[in-house]
């Protein structure tokens, strides 16, 4: 409940932060400097000064480090758009054209750059492009910004050329840079949020940026279309923007079907953004004794969440513990596939 | 007797990436990998260091532009800020008889500590992660820094001021 609370506090924040005028602060500052932690630490921070700058809240002391959040995202954004044109350019001079997906794609529905941080740099490329647009960027400093993938996994049950072929162009420094269209943009956003557990609330609001930014002209056939079990996800993210962020959908057809949750889902991703992240030693480690062994199993229990997505689970008011069971077996069949091969870096290497 | 010659700052061109904000300007510094924040004084005082005006002119223009009684001690106190933030080319020699105001004195003349000119260096949010869920390990492969199949001894982090993951010793 601890943990609900907190992340019910998260999103009393970071709603409305993504319009270009936030709504009014109207929300107690309760426990403010562990929001403000929590909000840094999930990358909301540069949105969550959006939202509270010129109120009271500007003056707590804790707010400082919300702006300085911001300010080093607005300029990280500057340094990471140079090198995004620079990686696009080198992929350009062997004929690769990918998309450039998340952080900075999304980006462009946000006011400034500085509410929005990304980190590294996602490209998209058709999957027999790929061998060479890893040699392409195999020198470039820093290597480990940029993550090649072989098209979008998230985006599997639709083809792939239709992603590729409805690309809107945007300016990136010197560059022309091809990203997603918004339809796709949308659909991709809310199936990452979803299967990755929905433990960043920046996630959701770019959720909700995206369903607002979206006008006539968004085709929301094309965007529901696909696996059932996706677009089911699509409805329950932009339900969960609505319910926790105040995302408008009125304009949208989903009205009615983003406002009957599963009753589980706002529960878990409030308990998600009140959570505090550990990262865990690798498990590997944990096998030398079955105390450990049992508490790492214990921090990597799935939430319902993303056992629902990767067990590819309908979002109803079924129990989830099902779908977690099996998440579970899959994912430590899989550890032990791993550990079985020597030579494997999760090979418990013994005690000196 | 030995005069000094003008002091006329220059300001760095290279290597620096420089956004404006409404009330301040941020500079990153490519070859440092550094980030400053620059108040509207600072960045006033930086922006026409161009190496043909001297520190009495850019206390003239800090009055006009940015309508505060600033005077040369103004300028020289950005002007040495700019230099610890390798932000000007070279090193503009204070001079000898000029007396140096503290900042006690300086908020005294202004009127207010609001105007006296700040160069702040930008560290990087502890964010777990602007936002990899993936990362690289040692082995070269990407995938969430939870699963990430770090050797004993060593466990998954974020590393490098670029939040990048990495397998790091324990």
């Amino acid at each position: 409940m601890k943990h609900e609370e907190q992340g019910r506090r998260l999103a009393a924040v970071l709603s409305g932060s993504w319009r270009t005028v936030p709504p009014r602060v109207d929300f107690e500052a309760a426990d403010w400097g562990a929001t403000v932690e929590r909000l840094v630490e999930t990358g909301a921070g540069g949105l969550g000064w959006w939202r509270v700058r010129g109120s009271g809240l500007e003056q707590l002391p804790a707010t400082v480090t919300l702006r300085d959040a911001y300010r080093f995202h607005s300029i990280h954004a500057a340094v990471r758009e140079r090198q995004i044109a620079q990686v696009l350019d080198r992929c350009r001079a062997i004929g690769v054209r990918p998309l450039v997906a998340k952080g900075w794609a999304v980006s462009r529905f946000y006011p400034e750059p500085g509410v929005r941080p990304y980190g590294d740099i996602d490209l998209f490329v058709r999957p027999e492009e790929h061998a060479a647009a890893v040699r392409a960027v195999a020198d470039f400093e820093p290597r480990h910004l940029i993550d090649l993938h072989r098209g979008c996994a998230d985006l599997a049950d639709r083809p792939l050329d239709a992603l590729f072929e409805r690309a809107d162009i945007r300016s990136c420094g010197t560059v022309q840079a091809r990203v997603a269209g918004a339809e796709d943009e949308l659909r991709h956003v809310c199936v990452h949020f979803l299967r990755h557990g929905a433990w960043r609330p920046l996630w959701l609001s770019d959720v909700a940026a995206i369903v607002e930014s979206a006008g006539e002209r968004f085709d929301w056939d094309y965007c529901l279309r696909g696996s059932r079990q996706r677009t089911q996800a699509v409805v329950c993210a932009i339900g969960l923007a609505r319910q926790l962020l105040g995302a408008r959908i009125e304009h949208t057809p989903l009205v009615a079907h983003a406002r009957r949750l599963p009753h589980w889902l706002v529960p878990s991703v409030l308990s998600q953004w009140g959570r505090r992240h550990e990262l865990n030693p690798a498990f590997a480690t944990a096998l030398r004794s079955p105390a450990r062994a049992v508490a790492a199993l214990w921090r990597r229990w799935p939430n319902p969440v993303e056992s629902t997505m990767s067990r590819r689970g309908p979002f109803n008011d079924a129990p989830r513990l099902p779908f977690q069971l099996a998440d579970c077996v899959v994912r430590l069949g899989d550890f032990l596939f791993r550990l079985a091969r020597p030579g494997s870096p999760s090979w418990p290497q013994p005690d000196r | 007797m030995k005069t000094e010659p003008p002091a006329l700052p220059l300001r760095r061109e290279t290597d620096l990436i420089v956004r404006p904000l409404s009330d301040e300007t941020l500079v990153y510094d490519l070859a440092r990998d550094t980030a400053h924040c620059l108040n509207a004084t600072a960045a006033a005082v930086w922006c026409r260091c161009d190496g043909r005006t001297g520190v009495s002119e850019l206390a003239a223009a800090l009055r006009l532009e940015c309508r505060i009684t600033a005077d040369e001690d103004v300028v020289w106190l950005a002007l040495r800020q700019l230099q610890k933030a390798r932000l000007l080319q070279a090193r503009v020699p204070h001079p000898a008889v000029a007396h140096r105001s503290s900042r006690r004195d300086l908020i005294r003349k202004l009127g207010t500590a609001a105007a006296l000119p700040i160069v702040m260096t930008i560290l990087a949010p502890t964010a777990r992660a602007q936002a990899s869920d993936q990362c690289t390990g040692m082995d070269g492969v990407q995938r969430p820094c939870s699963e990430n199949p770090c050797p004993a001894g060593f466990m998954c982090m974020q590393v490098g001021p670029d939040m990048a993951c990495g397998c790091v010793a324990n």
